[in-house]
């Protein structure tokens, strides 16, 4: 990365497009761009708070109710029953502003030969970045999760992923679950499998450990019961890097946009994000501005847990 | 820019500064390749445990302060989640300014803010990370670098905090019997692969005594053996 210039002919990429069209050779960057595949997920889109519920506070507050807590309770005849209290907990979304920008001349849109920065790429930019911010925020509560498991200071194996799976079982959590990691663990649970031939006794879903490394879905284990997905949007702790495996009703969140302003030039413009456009007329530029108000919290705690593993 | 590698250092810093003069031009290539992200602490929570050594410790956990993140504001005012931490989870909160071992020096506090350079209209931009964490850019790859004993050092300093009691043995009894669990499964697994028998040692010796006698895991360490 390197300062933060517009795009201009006489700036990256602007220089390096202007000689790349001699030879019309244009590729994407190596990056994870994965992040759409989880936020598909039903456990994580079961989470969302639409805007229809979601109308008239700024913040949204999700309510997790007890029911059938309590059990009959042996009880004398002529004396009265036990009136308990219904248990209930909370969480509360607050979604906040976020977003970027990018900067382009007119003089370096009128030499782009190859197209490369046509709008439709700065609009599917928009959902790249989006989803990686999304999935971002979500990581970022891992932490937060009270129960670890995971092999804090080691690496990442499939003894220690069922071993959380169980885990999430006995704390009454309804499968599916979702495990979120960093393609580095991913891998280190490939060559397990590798060093295993392939298939183990009883295992034989580590034949699908054998694919492709590349950020992303992995595949779904345990019987459908555990999807697995790698990303580099999680955060460190203490020397280790922490995983999230959760279920529905773990992570509540929310995005939204109001409908364009009549001032508003919109590329692209969903109840979710947004990428505009604006001219400075005097420096003949562009500016295109992703944005969107996002927020998440964990719901119910003890329906995920954090996997630290070494970095 | 993701992590690239980690390496092994057994020598002290030069100093504690890390916070790097800013160019005032902002076509200078001189942006740091680390993103940008938000302050942090640390938080000691009753069940987290490791065993350090044989030795049960608190194992602290950092919590960035993200506005969008818990109910946090645009402002990054830490009142929502720092409450979500300290009520509804029973964590306490590591004083920021806590004195710390790293790299083999005492240090004050455990956040480090580097300058990562600014962006067009000159709004500044920092990467915050803990002291334990050691970033080198070559060219445009960085380096990072983890001192375990130093932060080791630190996780024992956390379970002597005021308003943090002895651990329960019910927490240390329950890790143990987890981590335990691990290494047998793995152990069962080492006929078919040998690799599975050293994660099965390193496990076990966590709980054992000394780990430097067992397999070691990836991450470097720094300064010499106790």
């Amino acid at each position: 990365m390197g300062a933060n210039d517009p795009i201009y002919t006489t700036t990256e990429p602007g220089s390096d497009l202007l000689v790349s069209a001699v030879t019309s050779a244009l590729r994407l960057s190596l990056l994870d761009r994965s992040g759409g595949g989880l936020l598909a997920n039903p456990v994580v889109a079961s989470g969302f708070i639409g805007r229809d519920a979601f109308m008239k506070a700024l913040a949204a507050q999700v309510v997790s109710i007890s029911w059938g807590a309590d059990k009959f309770v042996t009880t004398a005849e002529g004396t009265n029953f036990t009136i308990y209290d219904l248990a209930s907990d909370k969480s509360t979304v607050t979604p906040v502003r976020k977003g970027f920008a990018r900067q382009i001349s007119d003089m370096m849109r009128s030499f782009d030969s190859m197209s490369a920065l046509q709008w439709a790429n700065f609009v599917r930019e928009g959902t790249w970045a989006w989803q990686q911010t999304v999935v971002s925020v979500m990581a970022a509560l891992f932490p937060s999760f009270s129960a670890t498991g995971g092999n804090s200071g080691g690496n990442a194996t499939w003894g220690a992923i069922v071993a959380d799976y169980l885990a999430m079982g006995q704390a009454n959590v309804p499968g599916p679950y979702v495990l979120v990691m960093r393609p580095k663990d991913w891998a280190n649970v490939a060559q397990d499998a590798y060093a295993l031939g392939g298939r183990v006794a009883q295992s034989a879903q580590t034949d699908q450990f054998l694919q492709a490394s590349n950020p992303g879905f992995k595949g779904v284990f345990m019987g459908g019961d555990l999807w697995i997905y790698t990303s580099d949007e999680l955060s460190a702790s203490g020397g280790d890097t922490i995983s999230g495996m959760f279920g529905m009703g773990a992570i509540d969140w929310t995005a939204r946009m109001p409908a364009p302003s009549p001032a508003t030039r919109p590329l692209f413009w969903s109840p979710l994000w947004g990428v505009e456009t604006d001219r400075e007329a005097l420096k003949s530029d562009d500016v295109i501005a992703y944005s969107t108000h996002l927020g998440a919290s964990i719901g119910i705690n003890a329906a995920g847990r954090q996997l630290p593993f070494v970095t | 820019m993701p992590v690239t590698d980690t390496r092994q250092h057994d020598e002290a810093p030069a100093g504690d500064s890390v916070v790097l003069d800013i160019k005032p031009d902002a076509r200078e290539r001189g942006r740091i390749p680390l993103p940008e992200n938000r302050p942090f602490r640390y938080w000691a929570d009753p069940t987290r445990v490791k065993h350090i050594k044989g030795k049960p410790e608190l194992l602290p956990v950092k919590v960035h302060v993200e506005p969008g993140l818990q109910g946090t504001p645009s402002d990054a005012d830490p009142t929502f989640i720092d409450g979500y931490q300290a009520n509804k989870l029973g964590r306490v909160p590591v004083p920021m300014d806590m004195e710390v071992q790293a790299w083999g020096t005492t240090v004050k506090g455990y956040v480090i803010r580097k300058d990562i350079g600014r962006d067009r209209l000159g709004k500044q931009l920092y990467h915050y990370h803990d002291v334990w964490t050691r970033h080198t850019v070559f060219g445009r790859r960085v380096v990072t670098e983890f001192d375990q004993d130093g932060f080791d050092d630190f996780c024992k300093r956390v379970g002597k905090l005021p308003g943090i009691g002895e651990l329960h043995p019910v927490i240390v009894d329950a890790e143990r019997a987890r981590v335990q669990r691990m290494a047998d499964e793995h152990q069962r697994m080492a006929a078919q692969s040998p690799g599975s028998a050293q994660v099965a040692a390193q496990l076990a010796a966590q709980l054992e005594g000394d780990a430097d006698e067992a397999p070691t895991s990836s991450r470097g360490r720094s300064g010499k053996k106790a």
